[in-house]
């Protein structure tokens, strides 16, 4: 009985969840995976190696979490597409390789909640509209006038006071936040449910590298685009610029939440390209590469049977001195070598090319 | 929480912002205050005596004829920063409604009879008491009324020795002008107008042609002709228009009004009705659309003819050019006039003098024998040099010089003569 109780705290340690902290050698970024199971490869960088370690985490699992929206059949099919019309692919960049490794791999976030009481001062701007004339003169014809409408802002000062509550203000829970939502795109944030111990379940979690501390610069900047937008609003404006507070933040509330994303990785010579793809829009974040080896075997093969025939075409050539109809064989074949000879390369440096164009 | 700092710099308000509603609740929100809009007509009292004050041109304050009190207006020069606005949608269509007919009544508080003015008259003199009532805008905020003008300078004395003194001129007018001194209805009227700014980008493109000379040989000479190559060209012009003046009236004359202007535009006051205690003002009825279309059409007038220079040819053909305008901003001033006239010999004639600068321009009667005496004696010595070369020729060769002479005079004389004739009628013209 005493066994069975020190093996469930075992087993819940992490967010009352099978979780373990791992540990990526390469990009230094920690990780919780299924407890009792070895990542091969990072989810983030696609190195490793990946061990277990501590992480030093906040111990209350994630309030919040955002629901997949993308069945694995939907990310299939996602998947397929973007494999598709990549030429010499490599012989794991297909939809059924990524398909077979991919896993849930879920992204924190901060929501914070706070009262914010303080002095604000902005520009807001009134949209509206204006005549111009664009005149044309043709000699002979004489002018023409036409009458344009322009949409023009009208920028007017506002001063203000502000004693307002904000909930969920997103902020960054890793360093590399902004890079990952540039390569995933925006997540719906509306569509957030409760976090549940099925929820992370076979998946990979993140581990924050930003505290409340660190994460504060962040959290910040999201409540003063709160109460800027608010400020907008309340001056009945179209835009506002400029806009500063000096306030007070107080009842600070912070809660954790994931963001759903599959992970997969495909390897080409002996590297491991990471693929990520957004799991509610289905947004994907990966290099598609082209094999260079297999270009490089198929350009050789074209140069060697060009020159190949480039011989064999010339001693047919000196041939038809005695015989004729030789001569005629001997050139035709002379010329298609040294076609297939001059465009062997074109292979590899095609695969160079689309290579540089996707790293 | 860390970094939260107290309210410092940005609490209490700037001065001169007020509250205005918010559509949040929880946030107080204070905008610059809206320029007050005067909703009552002015009185211009004298604060000892309580006589009726009026702006005086002389001293350019408000001044009371009875005790000599003034008052200074409080208005400053603001030249051509005065305020300008656009062409919004908005404008346009306030700009069909012009001043409302309320306008059309003045109540007098001081002895509460109801004056009807002229509907073009934005002042008037109470007819019954003699008191000033300047009629402040008021209507819906009106974007329309004047947003600057140009004080009187010169006073209704030194009119009138200008105007002596301009009658007094010329020798093609009756000499009795000179004893001309009473001058009927001289009033000083604010005329309105509109003044456009706009920047153009001009986009043009001809055939411009390049003059060259070629040499060749023919019958037995070498010869020179002048050869013209075409070539297409194109090229962008910006043109920044500033204070581009139109009248806002039909009811003045054009003719004199031309011979009256330039304005200094830079001497521009911020409107104040103090500065119309006493005088007469006119509302615009030219609206202001129609304006810009004239100033439109001079301004692209103006475009033309800086792409032409742009050219850098006098030999252009089939030019073509588009102009976009760009920043248009207009603005409603009034500019001061004296507007009179003056009896003679049965005749009324009309005089305007520009009241900032004392520039004077009107009727004038012309002396037409005085004039035709000149135009004869001008055309004399041509012909009869002419008519005595034409015998001479008769009688040997030496008349042909004094033929060419001759012609020569008459030529010179017909021209003099013409230029003569067309002074003398404008003298006449409205």
């Amino acid at each position: 009985m005493g066994t069975e109780k020190q093996k469930k705290a075992e087993i819940t340690g992490v967010w009352g969840a099978p979780l373990q902290a791992m540990h990526c050698a390469h990009c230094g970024e920690a990780h919780l995976a299924p407890k009792g199971e070895s990542l091969s490869q990072c989810p983030l960088c696609g190195q490793g190696p990946v061990t277990p370690q501590l992480a030093f985490m906040r111990k209350e699992p994630p309030e919040q979490i955002v629901p997949y929206a993308i069945s694995e059949e939907k990310l299939a099919g996602i998947l397929e597409r973007w494999t598709r019309g990549i030429w010499f692919r490599p012989a794991e960049l297909k939809a059924s390789t990524l398909m077979k490794r991919a896993r849930r791999y879920l992204i924190p976030l901060w929501l914070v909640d706070g009262q914010v009481t303080g002095a604000w001062r902005a520009d807001v701007g009134f949209d509206y509209q204006a005549v111009s004339y664009q005149d044309r003169y043709r000699e002979g014809a004489g002018w023409s006038s036409r009458e344009v409408t322009e949409g023009r802002v009208r920028w007017e000062p506002r001063v203000g006071r502000l004693g307002r509550s904000y909930e969920n203000a997103a902020a960054p829970a890793l360093d590399d936040h902004r890079a990952l939502m540039g390569r995933l795109g925006d997540f719906d944030l509306e569509q957030r449910a409760d976090y549940s111990l099925e929820a992370v379940a076979g998946g990979v979690v993140r581990v924050p590298s930003l505290d409340h501390e660190t994460a504060w610069p962040g959290a910040h900047a999201a409540l003063v685009r709160a109460a800027g937008e608010e400020c907008r609003q309340a001056a009945g404006a179209d835009h506002i610029r400029n806009f500063t507070l000096e306030a007070e933040y107080d009842d600070l509330n912070w809660t954790m939440l994931l963001l759903p994303v599959y992970a997969t990785w495909y390897r080409d010579e002996e590297h491991t390209w990471p693929v990520l793809v957004n799991g509610q829009n289905g947004r994907v974040s990966g290099v598609r590469r082209a094999s260079t080896r297999k270009a490089n075997i198929t350009s050789f093969i074209l140069g060697v049977v060009g020159v190949l025939m480039f011989l064999l075409g010339g001693l047919l050539a000196l041939m038809g001195a005695v015989l004729p109809p030789l001569a005629v064989l001997g050139g035709v074949i002379l010329v298609v070598g040294l076609l297939l000879a001059v465009s062997a390369p074109i292979p590899a440096i095609g695969v160079w090319m689309f290579n540089r164009r996707s790293t | 929480m860390n970094d939260a700092t107290r309210p410092t710099t940005l609490w209490p308000p700037p001065e001169g912002f007020v509250p205005v509603p918010s559509l949040v609740e929880g946030i107080e929100l204070y905008a610059p205050a809206p320029e007050e809009e005067e909703k009552e007509t002015r009185t211009f009292k004298c604060r000892h005596c309580g006589g009726t004050i009026a702006y005086s041109a002389e001293q350019r304050q408000l001044t009371c004829p009875y005790c000599g009190g003034s008052q200074a207006i409080a208005a400053e020069e603001v030249g051509q920063r005065a305020a300008e606005f656009e062409f919004t949608l908005e404008t346009m269509a306030r700009a069909q409604y012009g001043w409302g007919e309320e306008r059309r009544e003045l109540a007098c508080a001081s002895c509460g009879s109801v004056v009807a003015v002229a509907p073009d008259a934005l002042t008037s003199r109470c007819a019954f008491c003699g008191s000033n009532r300047v009629h402040a805008r008021d209507v819906t905020g009106d974007l329309l009324r004047p947003t600057a003008l140009l004080p009187f300078v010169v006073d209704q004395e030194r009119v009138q020795a200008l105007v002596a003194d301009w009658l007094g001129r010329g020798w093609m007018h009756p000499p009795e002008l000179r004893n001309v001194r009473a001058l009927q209805e001289l009033a000083g009227v604010y005329l309105p107008f509109w003044t456009f700014d706009a920047h153009i980008v001009a986009d043009w493109k001809a055939e411009v042609g390049t003059e060259r000379t070629k040499q060749y040989y023919e019958d037995g000479e070498w010869k020179t002709r002048t050869i013209i190559d075409w070539n297409w060209r194109s090229g962008r012009v910006h043109l920044p228009i500033d204070d581009h003046l139109v009248v806002g009236t039909a009811h003045v004359s054009r003719v004199i009004l031309s011979k009256v202007v330039p304005f200094e535009l830079s001497k521009l006051a911020e409107y104040d009705p103090g500065y119309l205690a006493g005088w007469q003002a006119k509302v615009y009825d030219v609206q202001l659309q129609d304006a810009w279309e004239v100033a439109k059409e001079e301004m692209r007038g103006r475009a033309k003819n800086a792409c032409h220079r742009d050219t850098g040819s006098s030999h252009v053909r089939n030019f073509r050019m588009q102009a976009d305008f760009a920043d248009e901003r207009w603005r409603h001033i009034l500019l001061p006039v004296y507007l009179a006239s003056y009896p003679f010999e049965g005749r009324t004639f009309q005089v305007m003098v520009n009241g900032q600068t004392g520039s004077v321009a009107g009727q004038k009667p012309v002396a037409w024998p005085k004039v035709w005496l000149v135009i004869a004696a001008m055309l004399a010595p041509g012909a009869g040099l002419g008519l005595l070369g034409l015998l001479t020729l008769a009688l040997g060769g030496i008349g042909l010089i004094g033929l060419v002479l001759g012609f020569i005079l008459l030529v010179a004389g017909l021209i003099g003569s013409i230029l003569v004739f067309q002074k003398a009628r404008a003298s006449e013209e409205v």
